[in-house]
């Protein structure tokens, strides 16, 4: 589903900031990427999310190297993935209903097929009642749910959530993340960057670890709920 | 929740680019008032050209010294001839009350015209347009035999001076359609350029959404459209205004200049069809703007 062979990246003429990553994700995994602000989550996300060209290494997804597609094949391929950024990047020009609509009329799906869909996931989302509402008039959660309804709508077979639970109370949080895992048992692979390890504890999913633009493979201490959970049972 | 979806992009919201309709309009104006004037001097020349087409005006000069009779008879073997020709309708000979009518402006005494012995003048109208040069030398030769310095005019050389004068403003008409024209691209290119700097963010947010190149185009495409047409629009309707204007003012002060001013309603198409040239124009420009723009990225 994603590979990442020996990945760097460099800002122009910045420092480095992703050394040499290896990275796997299986089709219908569910993984955490963990690390400290500024330790290079958003990057590598960049990077998985054809935001990004590496400086250095490959990238493959869904079995083909993206630096050989052209322009219209990334487009196509960028469908497939649903993104959830940390800054949400809703359009502030469009209320709920268009923002969540959006990847639909891009793939060019029809407006009545649409309603139904948008509907449903808003629902999904908790959000029924703001399908008009303007993202300024929105909450951070509201808005986090919102692009995050953007973000799945499209089926995509690859989800990518930058810090998703980022701007939310404890308790969304963990709705947010019941939410991606109810989308990963649908067979979405599941990718989550964050720097809350308290809440990747309370999941039993594997986890990176990146900092410094170094990633490693997270190992989970016996205490926590996901390993004593799967130690139970 | 079905309809006309909104444009993804907030295009015409920023001040930089609502200038654009302005900027159409003006543009407009100042083509549709250059082609205007073209198609009105078009017009009057086309008017002086039909007017005098079909017809000739043959000089038979009088002997010297003065012979009545020898007069008659060459007039006679003159519309013998003019009779005889292929092609010819009609010759009328002007007579002296004709004559005196004609040169009222200059010379208002009978007796003096009569004394200067002017040529006799024929007014021949012809079956259809036009003689062939062949067929007006033929006659020409044959009529100078029969009555020697008699001169076949068939009014070409007064019509030159028009019609150049016509053709020049034609030209010049042209050359600030193009200017504006390509005023009116650059004006695009810089919109579009502007456009696509100030929605950076929107654009890249769309591409990773899985847009194309070609749908961020179409909604550039369809704003510049719809902006170039409101333009375009209000800057035709400014310059026909402002010609309506011109007339008014022109026939109330000399009625023979309302002439050229009455031109049939086919004529002013490529005037009205104005607003959809800038509107192509501005739609295509912007597109390949954002091609051009979007494939370096």
């Amino acid at each position: 589903m994603v590979r990442l062979e020996g990945v760097s990246l460099r800002y122009r003429e910045g420092p480095e900031v992703l050394h040499g990553i290896d990275l796997e994700l299986e089709p219908g995994s569910f993984h955490f990427l963990l690390g400290p602000s500024g330790a290079g989550k958003s990057s590598l996300m960049r990077c998985i999310y054809m935001a990004n060209k590496p400086t250095k290494g490959r990238v493959m997804l869904f079995g083909r190297d993206v630096q050989t597609l052209d322009r219209d094949e990334q487009a196509l391929m960028r469908r497939r993935i649903g993104v959830v950024f940390q800054d949400f990047r809703l359009l502030p020009h469009l209320n709920a209903f268009e923002n969540v609509a959006l990847p639909l009329r891009l793939s060019g799906e029809s407006s009545r097929a649409l309603d139904s869909k948008v509907a449903e996931l808003m629902r999904w989302v908790g959000l029924a009642d703001c399908l008009e509402a303007y993202p300024a008039t929105l909450s951070g959660g509201q808005q986090q749910r919102v692009a995050i309804a953007r973000a799945v709508i499209g089926r995509p077979s690859l989800l990518v959530a930058d810090e998703p639970t980022g701007n939310v109370d404890e308790r969304l949080a963990m709705r947010l993340l019941f939410l991606f895992q109810e989308l990963n048992r649908n067979g979405t692979t599941v990718f989550i960057a964050t720097h809350n390890q308290a809440l990747v504890q309370r999941f039993p999913y594997p986890f990176y670890r990146i900092d410094d633009g170094l990633l490693s493979q997270g190992r989970r201490s016996a205490a926590s709920p996901a390993a004593a959970g799967a130690a139970g049972g | 929740m079905t309809g006309t979806p909104p444009l993804q992009l907030p295009l015409g919201r920023e001040r930089a680019v609502r200038f654009l309709p302005w900027l159409i309009g003006f543009m407009t104006f100042l083509a549709t008032l250059s082609l205007a004037a073209a198609l009105l001097v078009n017009a009057l020349a086309e008017r002086w050209d039909q007017g005098l087409e079909g017809r000739l005006t043959i000089q038979v000069p009088r002997v010297e010294p003065p012979d009545p009779v020898e007069d008659e008879r060459r007039l006679d073997d003159v519309l013998k001839v003019l009779t005889e020709t292929r092609g010819l309708r009609e010759a009328e000979v002007l007579d002296d009350s004709g004559m005196a009518s004609i040169l009222a402006p200059w010379i208002d005494d009978p007796t003096l015209i009569a004394e200067l012995r002017f040529p006799v003048l024929i007014a021949v109208t012809l079956d259809s347009g036009e003689l062939s040069d062949d067929v007006l030398q033929e006659l020409s030769q044959r009529l100078e035999s029969l009555a020697p310095g008699t001169y076949v005019d068939t009014h070409r050389r007064w019509l030159i001076g028009p019609i150049r004068l016509a053709d020049s403003i034609e030209l010049v008409a042209a050359v600030v359609l193009f200017m504006v024209m390509a005023a009116a691209v650059l004006a695009v290119i810089f919109v579009t350029q502007t456009s696509l700097t100030i929605h950076r963010s929107v654009i890249e947010l769309l591409h990773l959404m899985g847009a194309r190149d070609r749908y961020i185009a179409v909604q550039f495409q369809n704003y510049s459209l719809r902006a170039a047409l409101f333009g375009a629009l209000a800057g035709l309707l400014g310059a026909g205004l402002t010609i309506t204007a011109i007339s008014y003012a022109v026939v109330a002060a000399d009625q023979s200049f309302a002439q050229p001013f009455q031109v049939g309603l086919s004529a002013w198409l490529p005037v009205a069809a104005l607003p959809l040239a800038f509107a192509a124009v501005a739609a295509v420009t912007a597109r390949f703007t954002v091609l051009r723009h979007l494939a370096r990225l």
